[in-house]
């Protein structure tokens, strides 16, 4: 670690007055750390910035006199007042961080010594920070490691003011950086975490997240299906469920009013409504993208739950409360599962068909049923109905009239996921038979490099639920009978197929296959997708999602048996210190060897040492170079241009860089070999 | 320059036998402005050496034979009253050499040696008030008798400290006493011989010593050389400031004989015993049982780690 004592030292004693080259790093470094900030601060701190900076440029390169303490503290007051005007508040995350940087670009009104600058740099460190309460994600993270290096060379720089070494100082402010990573993991890895996410701040709001509603009416997935947008990600202990298992079970919905689905708020909320096989259980790790919402989703049909998290009706999951953060979950899971028992009252709301309008669609809904034999034969007749009269899978279908069940089932026959399971729903309550709609996600994509399946909020589907004495409710998806490549091959391959003009429902294998290959490019760009989102997640899930749980089952892992917050911080302590003190001996010790060249010679002495020829501590390079020449005369072509080259850099003073290049050459050149010679060293 | 060297050497060599290392600290003596002490037994040809060495380098030269009654005035001179102007007129005593021998030092008394070693240290004699340059260059020989010898007064800490050096010339060996029984007597040889090189081209050197380049990883073995002096319990008193610049300019003179523009540990390795060896010793429980016979300044030499 030559480079500490190489150059770096902050000076008391002599420094030198800043300059404008000085001031505008100095800037520079500023305009780095907040740059994560821009889009967040209000309006008018870019009026702020160019007068504020503008006039201290001023002061140093015009001689404009410094502001006066009137003149500061008026500035100031008015920013305040600004800040307050502008957030309400001056507390909390965002007027927060806004005063600090605005307090910081008014700092350098009054910068005069060398001490000035430094803090402005230590506040710059403390912006960077700030940046984590807003985004924790991996790219933010290279970036502001960037910075924090960039802001310790501005304080080389700042100390020497010598341009012609940037290069070594940013070396050397990247290698402290690099120092100061053991004791930063210790921290991470031990800190006790408070309750809630790492950076986690109460009170901010959360808006804009896209993603599914309470509520279901022919038309609103919609603008989820353009959406890319990861819904969650899936890791499986088990084997992966094939296409047509990955029904992600997110909201059951039986009011049907005016056109919309709603969930039954007076549904029963157990998780005790089925059976199942214990061979039928798969387990999985759920990492669900914040949603603002408190539905959880997990794969038909869930049965177990954490703690932490409640039962809603129809046997779906819940969150305890809103999910402004990412959240992980561990899920069990039943693939064969049987509904044991339905109330009076929910099999009154579950053939509920008071909202339903139009002749047309009763009429057929009981024409159908006449020719059926059962229940089942009855769903199987819609189902044809479906497959046989023309309907079509349509992501952007016409709007529906004032009787939508009607114009879906009988004139415009166009249609997705939400028309199917809507009407498909209705036809069977018109039939008296028992049935509801199931909205969450179905299918998702696997991630070969990160072992986990992706869903997307493209992935958001809609099915129904037939309620059959026999065995109970009968997940039914009536949009497999128009697009069973919906279920299939998943969205993206629908809406590529829809581009192409491709009828839907009867398309070969062959077809699908010459449709569905992808391009080199546009498959190894998927592939790096998929690789980025792999790296993403992993570090969602150890660096950003790593807990308190974590910490503890962690302590348990290394053998403590009362793993709690006092044996953190005592690890903590014990640790870090151990880390500094190794980190100050190592320092310490190398002090001696600092010099380069010193260090090249000690390689080609450890050389010779290796075979046979050990340098006495208080031999000369030249004593030692006549030694191993009458030892060995072989070597003379070796031994002589590493001993002249260190010899002119150490003691005659031709220190240059082509002359120590000329010492690395040599001593990469010198290899004595490892046979040893034989010695009589008495 | 190396090549006048290798005359002066060559001269030298050929008339005092088989002593090529004392005469090449003796050269480094003299390039580095120093003095130098030689501890031995009568007729083991320190005259003659003092003497080649002023042949050579066309220096007149002066013997002082000490002696238990000899009173300062015999080295520095006297003033004696001239009749013919009726004014007392300074006579300069021997020491107004360039080459002065000083023989058998220790056999006077304190006093008489602290007129030399003064004359030595400031290179000037004052007289009765008046002061008295004297010749540049001034390089003193003084012998000593090994002080087992009766009627010696030896030579306190504090005076053996001005000297730069100190060496002994030792028996020859066998082959060089054939040489130089055989030969012809050297001293009418001498008598004959021509300087080899004047004295202005000498203080040329000895101001060229003063070039010769010492870089930080030289000082800081020096340095090193001067802390485990002062510090090791193995010796009784360490190096002093006076004798460390003597090791250091000792070591760029004797860079400057080898031909080189900078100084090299080898080089202060080459010479501390000869400069250091009269001014530190072996702490006395050290002398007491293992280290006997042990050359201090060899043993510091082993104990100080060189890069």
């Amino acid at each position: 670690m030559s480079f500490l004592t190489n150059k770096f030292h902050i000076s008391s004693g002599q420094e030198l007055p800043p300059d404008r080259q000085a001031l505008l790093s100095l800037i520079c470094a500023f305009f780095l750390s907040i740059s994560p900030h821009t889009g967040r601060l209000p309006a008018w701190f870019a009026l702020l910035a160019i007068v504020v900076l503008t006039w201290r440029y001023k002061i140093i390169t015009a001689n404009v006199h410094q502001p006066g303490r009137f003149v500061r503290i008026s500035i100031l007051i008015i920013v305040i007042f600004l800040l307050f005007l502008h957030y309400q508040t001056l507390l909390g995350r965002d007027a927060g961080v806004a005063m600090l940087i605005a307090l910081t670009m008014l700092k350098f009104l009054e910068l005069k010594s060398l001490r000035d600058y430094m803090l402005v740099v230590f506040l710059c460190l403390f912006i960077v920070m700030t940046s984590f309460l807003y985004s924790q994600s991996l790219w933010l993270g290279f970036y502001l490691l960037a910075v924090v290096i960039i802001l310790f060379t501005v304080m080389m720089y700042l100390n020497h003011r010598d341009r012609s070494d940037l290069l070594g100082m940013l070396k050397r402010a990247a290698s402290l950086v690099l120092v100061g990573l053991p004791v930063a993991i210790l921290l991470f890895v031990l800190f006790p975490r408070l309750q809630g996410g790492l950076f986690g701040l109460p009170g901010d709001s959360h808006s804009g997240l896209t993603g599914m509603s309470d509520t279901m009416k022919p038309g609103t997935i919609n603008e989820l299906n353009l959406s890319e947008k990861i819904a969650f990600r899936v890791e499986f202990l088990a084997p992966l469920p094939t296409a047509q298992q990955r029904y992600w079970r997110g909201l059951v919905l039986e009011n049907y009013q005016q056109g919309t689905w709603k969930e039954n708020k007076d549904g029963k909320s157990t998780g005790s409504l089925v059976k199942y096989s214990d061979n039928d259980v798969i387990e999985y790790t759920i990492l669900q993208e914040a949603t603002n919402k408190k539905w959880i989703f997990a794969l038909d049909i869930p049965i177990s739950k954490r703690a932490g998290l409640r039962w809603g009706s129809g046997q779906t999951l819940r969150s305890d409360s809103v999910m402004h953060e990412r959240q992980q979950n561990h899920i069990k899971s039943a693939l064969v599962y049987k509904f044991i028992d339905m109330s009076e009252s929910e099999l009154a709301i579950n053939m509920d068909v008071s909202a339903v309008t139009g002749e047309r669609v009763t009429e057929l809904a009981k024409h159908l049923y006449r020719q059926s034999a059962s229940d089942r034969d009855y769903i199987n007749k819609v189902l044809a109905y479906y497959r046989n009269n023309d309907f079509i899978y349509n992501l952007q279908p016409p709007l529906l009239g004032e009787h939508p069940i009607e114009n879906f089932m009988l004139d415009t026959r166009a249609g997705y996921c939400e028309h199917y399971a809507s009407s498909f729903t209705m036809m069977m309550r018109l039939a008296g038979v028992p049935a509801r709609v199931v909205i969450g996600y179905q299918g998702g994509e696997w991630n070969e490099q990160g072992n986990y399946l992706i869903v997307r909020q493209s992935d958001a589907h809609a099915w129904s639920e037939v309620w059959l004495d026999e065995s109970g409710w009968v997940r039914i998806d009536p949009t497999s009978a128009v697009a069973p490549e919906r279920i299939e091959y998943g969205i993206s391959a629908i809406r590529q197929l829809i581009e192409q003009g491709q009828e839907l429902g009867n398309l070969s294998q062959q077809q699908l296959q010459t449709v569905l290959t992808l391009s080199i490019l546009s498959r190894s760009l998927k592939n790096f997708k998929l690789f980025w989102d792999g790296v993403n997640t992993r570090w969602y899930k150890w660096v950003i999602g790593f807990g308190s749980k974590n910490q503890i089952s962690m302590l348990k892992w290394f053998g403590f048996k009362q793993a709690n917050v006092r044996i953190l911080i005592i690890l903590l302590v014990a640790l870090v210190s151990l880390v500094v003190i190794i980190q100050a001996w190592i320092l310490f010790r190398r002090k001696k060897v600092l010099d380069p060249a010193v260090r090249q010679y000690q390689i080609y002495c450890q050389r010779l040492s290796r075979i046979g020829i050990v340098r006495s501590n208080s031999e000369g390079p030249r004593a030692f170079a006549r030694r191993v020449l009458l030892l060995r005369p072989d070597l003379r072509e070796l031994v002589l241009p590493v001993v002249e080259a260190y010899i002119a850099i150490q003691y005659a003073g031709k220190i240059s860089n082509e002359q120590h290049q000329k010492l690395i050459r040599a001593v990469r050149n010198f290899k004595p070999g490892r046979r040893k010679i034989a010695l009589n060293n008495s | 320059m190396n090549t006048r060297f290798n005359e002066i050497r060559k001269f030298l060599n050929e008339i005092v036998l088989g002593k090529e290392k004392q005469i090449e600290l003796c050269l480094c003596c003299i390039l580095a402005r120093g003095h130098l002490l030689i501890e031995d037994l009568p007729g083991m040809g320190k005259t003659l050496l003092a003497h080649t060495l002023a042949t050579a380098l066309g220096l007149d030269f002066s013997r002082i034979q000490f002696t238990s009654d000899m009173l300062p005035a015999d080295i520095t001179g006297v003033s004696v009253f001239e009749t013919a102007d009726s004014s007392f007129r300074f006579h300069k005593g021997p020491i107004f050499s360039s080459v002065v021998l000083a023989d058998e030092i220790n056999r006077a008394s304190p006093k008489a040696q602290s007129a030399l070693l003064e004359a030595m240290e400031e290179r000037q004699v004052s007289v009765e008030g008046e002061t008295y340059a004297l010749p540049e260059p001034f390089f003193v020989i003084a012998t000593q008798n090994p002080l087992e010898q009766t009627g010696t007064f030896p030579l306190p800490e504090s005076q053996l400290d001005r000297f730069f050096m100190r060496i002994s010339l030792g028996y020859p060996d066998r082959k060089s006493e054939r040489l130089l029984m055989e030969k012809e007597d050297r001293r009418e040889f001498l008598a004959k011989a021509e300087p080899i090189i004047s004295r202005t081209e000498l203080i040329g050197w000895q101001q060229k010593v003063k070039l010769v380049k010492t870089r930080p990883a030289l000082l800081d073995y020096v340095q090193d050389l001067i802390e485990q002096s002062r510090n090791s319990p193995e010796f009784s008193n360490g190096i002093s400031p006076r004798a460390a610049l003597d090791l250091l300019n000792g070591g760029r003179a004797w860079a400057l004989l080898a031909g080189r523009e900078y100084v090299m540990p080898e080089d202060i390795q080459d010479i501390l015993p000869a400069t250091i060896g009269h001014r530190f010793s072996l702490s006395m429980e050290q002398e007491g049982h293992v280290n006997i016979g042990l050359n201090p300044a060899h043993r510091l030499l082993e104990i100080t780690p060189v890069q």
